[in-house]
């Protein structure tokens, strides 16, 4: 039994109201959302909140989930809009100097400090540019997979990737966002 | 730089060729710690879990707690208007026929016209020595019955024979067949029947 047959029999026990499975499901999927809703920026202070609304939207569709795309394309689909709400909460938009990073109090290692630049880069793109990003070079998603999550064309996706990273390699090289 | 690779997947090669800076820190961001989990929203979730599935199971049996507030409105306004056609008078009900209101409506019509003319009261004076005079010991016995006070003086003064009595009462009874006199009307006709 491959991992999306398993997946899809967990969806079907937890919709027929099987705690354990939709247990399951929220023990396979929360750290991955959660680094993902992180690097689409949604606060640190706001990760909880964001995390509980995708899984509350999630079960409340369990019944009409139809299996058109993976479990995950679609929750991480969910994901986007739970995103964009809160962002559109946190405004004013997110600045360079907001960006939610675990920042390391020294901040001394290089690669640390990359991270944390390339997060505030990330959070400065518009919205559709920064989830196919995210999505597609931070979670290593192909493109038909993201173009399942996102309900956008690949075509499509594939140039708000290509736009996204000339900014951030623009930026980066810039050191525009430096701390 | 391309937008995209054949097979949809990052490619690294070129990546690397035009995004030295870039690739480093994705790799770096990649390994950056996310804050981590609360096992209080982990607790949340699986109680709105319950409580989601409790609705569901509810619904399925057929017992939801909650009634549309129109649902409600509307069972009391067919209450209520059933409750006024109960009450309606006959000549109203649209279910009789049209013979039987109208059968209701006269008796209805009868019954007010007799309410408005009630029978007069008849007094008889008891004067010493007068025809009431005698009459008094028949007249306490028939009350103030006129009918069979008249048939009592026909009967002593006018000597009119039993058969002639008879059908004096006879007439009388029919006439105030609903009176209670009549009840001793009867007992007279009886006595004087031949």
């Amino acid at each position: 039994m491959n991992e999306d047959t398993a997946e899809r029999i967990l969806v079907e026990r937890a919709g027929a109201g099987d705690r354990a499975a939709f247990s399951a499901l929220h023990a396979a999927h929360r750290e991955g959302l959660r680094r993902f809703l992180f690097h689409l920026a949604v606060r640190q202070n706001d990760l909880d909140d964001a995390e509980q609304e995708v899984f509350l939207v999630t079960l409340r569709g369990l019944d009409t989930f139809a299996a058109r795309s993976t479990f995950r394309t679609w929750i991480y689909g969910i994901a986007v809009n739970v995103a964009r709400t809160m962002l559109r909460r946190q405004r004013p938009r997110v600045e360079i100097e907001d960006v939610p990073v675990d920042v390391d109090p020294a901040g001394v290692e290089e690669g640390r400090e990359l991270a944390d630049r390339l997060a505030r880069a990330i959070a400065r793109l518009p919205e559709p540019q920064k989830e196919a990003f995210v999505l597609h070079h931070v979670e290593d998603w192909s493109f038909p997979e993201v173009s399942a999550a996102l309900g956008v064309p690949e075509g499509t996706l594939r140039r708000r990737v290509f736009e996204a990273r000339a900014s951030l390699r623009l930026w980066l090289e810039r050191r525009e966002v430096a701390r | 730089m391309t937008p995209g690779n054949d097979d949809g997947r990052r490619s690294p090669e070129r990546e690397t060729h035009d995004d030295g800076a870039l690739l480093a820190a994705l790799s770096a961001l990649r390994t950056t710690p996310v804050p981590p989990p609360n096992e209080l929203t982990r607790a949340r979730i699986l109680a709105a879990f319950d409580r989601e599935r409790a609705v569901v199971a509810s619904r399925r049996r057929g017992g939801s707690r909650y009634v549309p507030r129109g649902l409600v409105a509307a069972a009391v306004l067919v209450a209520f208007s059933w409750s006024l056609f109960q009450r309606a008078p006959d000549e109203f009900d649209p279910w009789k026929s049209i013979e039987t209101r109208l059968a209701v409506l006269e008796a209805r019509a009868e019954r007010a016209s007799l309410e408005r003319s009630p029978k007069p009261v008849i007094s008889v004076e008891f004067a010493p020595g007068s025809l009431a005079e005698k009459l008094r010991p028949d007249f306490e016995v028939t009350g103030n019955d006129p009918g069979l006070l008249r048939l009592v003086a026909a009967r002593r003064l006018e000597g009119l024979d039993d058969a002639g009595a008879l059908n004096r009462y006879r007439a009388l009874v029919e006439r105030y067949a609903e009176s209670p006199a009549a009840v001793v009307a009867k007992q007279r006709i009886e006595l004087l029947a031949p």
